[in-house]
């Protein structure tokens, strides 16, 4: 519609997850408005994250390394793996410091409508390690979505009998109101309920 | 154009010839209290020709709490915004669990006369009236449904593997069981208080019977076959059907039409009676086009049987046909073209 390369521009801004055609030209335009080097340091940017960073052998983790530095760190607790959908789950369970194990990153949860099947996800991968490092404990941290839930599931299913499986639990908000909180939030809340110590 | 009505407590007619908009100002009332129409899911349907948008905003009172506000607007574009007590409400559905309102329009006869579906729909709304903790139960089914049909497709067209299903299996068969217990407990809440009202309205022993249909892990792997072929998943409540029955006969096929209208009535006075007992905050009721239809005595017992605390609008084509056997309206709203006068 423009030129050739700015549609171009364009349709490769599309492919980006949440970007529609009318983000797309929005970005687009911006980015041909900008001063020249602006707009290079994003391209500059983009080629060193994709030349440089890549997936942890072990854990699926985003890594410069061949390991990444969890995965390396002596002093975490290779017999605990914390199962997790995506790379930003494992900073929020980072930025806890509760956490003292090491992660395994699904890269999605499984979800057949959005085309997403166990051999698309690293499950395979994990029943691995399981197997050959002899953890102790695997914890699932996937969302308390359906297809989270679903996922959680199936791993659980092929670990039986073979390591402690753990779950995170689902309950309130810490510091929320119970006035506020949602009908099913509340339910779960009530049937993980525990005795006070 | 605006039009501002204080609504009593009890009962109020909505008397005017056809076509002045009767029902044009039930479904006012409906669109303000639960953010869809009773008539049409298009709702810029309901937007006077030429304006921008339509509001409606009310304002009342809630059994145990402080008076509420609700402002629903249907702008043309289609868009539509919802606020209660000034909260923006991510979605009307929201309101549906909020403000408890029953309303019965000529077209509701399909609950008894209808396929399958229809009844389940009208179940699961009730559901979500009666327990809102369960509210999100049907929709949550339908979802691992869908995600399970997906799968049992994509093994069909040998793009994944048989063990992609299992985990749905287990979801499906798990919110399934919640569904039917969830719908269990709405059929046997309803199940007295259906019986007095069909009683009331002259249907000896009228029942709602639902039958569970949620299948096990097990039962659905051992049709894990046969639903690869087709492609869908073939058993379980979304198959399920509620039988609506007075003395054993099943009124979806052996019901005269003016039995079936009596039973759909009395579903709404049975409903609206669990959900007074159950929230302690007794339902709006809104009925219309339904005193023409039925005899004397069953317009009496209809007004009768509205239970105690609830508001309820009825519409009429005249003041005569307002039951003279029973307690007189607190309101009548005289509707001509245009305008709607108190009196």
């Amino acid at each position: 519609m423009f030129s050739p390369v700015v549609d171009e521009l364009i349709s490769q801004l599309t492919r980006l997850p949440g970007v529609g055609t009318r983000t797309a030209q929005r970005l687009a335009f911006h980015l041909l408005r900008v001063p020249k080097e602006d707009a290079l340091a994003l391209a500059d940017a983009i080629r060193a994250a994709k030349e440089r960073v890549g997936f942890c052998r072990e854990c699926g983790n985003l890594t410069e390394e061949e390991v990444c530095r969890v995965c390396a760190d002596p002093r975490r607790d290779h017999t605990v793996v914390c199962v997790v959908e995506q790379p930003a789950d494992v900073l929020s369970l980072e930025r806890t410091h509760e956490y003292r194990g090491v992660y395994h990153v699904l890269g999605g949860a499984l979800s057949p409508l959005d085309g997403v099947e166990p051999e698309h996800l690293r499950i395979a991968a994990l029943l691995r390690r399981v197997e050959r490092d002899g953890v102790a404990e695997v914890v699932l941290a996937t969302n308390p979505t359906m297809t989270g839930e679903a996922t959680a599931g199936f791993i659980a299913e092929r670990l039986r009998g073979r390591t402690r499986v753990t779950r995170l639990a689902s309950g309130l908000p810490v510091g929320s109101d119970l006035e506020y909180a949602d009908e099913v939030t509340l339910g779960r809340a009530l049937s993980g309920r525990r005795e006070m110590a | 154009m605006a039009l501002e009505l204080e609504l009593p407590p009890g009962l109020t007619a909505i008397v005017g010839a056809n076509g002045v908009g009767k029902t044009n100002l039930l479904d006012a009332v409906h669109v303000g209290t639960q953010g869809s129409s009773l008539r049409t899911r298009r709702e810029v349907r309901g937007i006077r020709f030429g304006a921008k948008a339509a509001r409606v905003e009310s304002e009342g009172v809630r059994a145990a709490g402080p008076r509420f506000r609700c402002e629903v607007t249907i702008e043309s574009s289609g868009a539509k915004r919802t606020l209660l007590d000034g909260v923006p409400l991510e979605g009307a559905e929201r309101l549906r669990r909020e403000l408890p309102v029953l309303a019965f329009t000529p077209d509701r006869l399909a609950v008894v006369k209808g396929g399958p579906l229809v009844r389940r729909t009208y179940l699961d709304r009730s559901l979500a009236r009666i327990l809102p903790s369960r509210a999100l139960t049907p929709g949550e089914y339908a979802r691992a449904l869908a995600q399970r049909n997906a799968a049992l497709r994509r093994v069909r067209l040998g793009l994944a593997g048989r063990e992609s299903v299992e985990p749905w299996t287990a979801t499906v068969a798990a919110l399934g069981a919640k569904l039917d217990e969830a719908r269990i407990a709405v059929a046997s809440a309803l199940e007295e208080p259906l019986a007095r009202s069909g009683e009331r309205l002259g249907l000896a022993r009228l029942a709602a019977r639902y039958e569970p249909a949620a299948a096990t892990i097990a039962e659905l792997d051992r049709r894990l076959a046969a639903d690869i072929e087709r492609g869908v998943t073939g058993a379980g409540p979304h198959l399920a059907d509620v039988a609506i029955c007075a003395e054993g006969r099943e009124l979806r096929l052996y019901g005269s039409q003016g039995e079936q209208r009596l039973a759909v009535l009395a579903l709404l006075l049975a409903e609206a009676e669990v959900i007074r007992g159950l929230r302690g905050e007794p339902p709006l009721l809104l009925l219309d086009d339904v005193l023409s239809e039925l005899d004397a005595r069953r317009r009496a017992a209809l007004i009768a049987g509205i239970p105690d605390g609830c508001q309820a609008l009825v519409t009429a084509t005249t003041r005569a046909a307002l039951p003279s056997e029973a307690p007189p309206p607190a309101l009548v709203v005289d509707v001509e073209p245009g305008r709607a006068v108190p009196r």
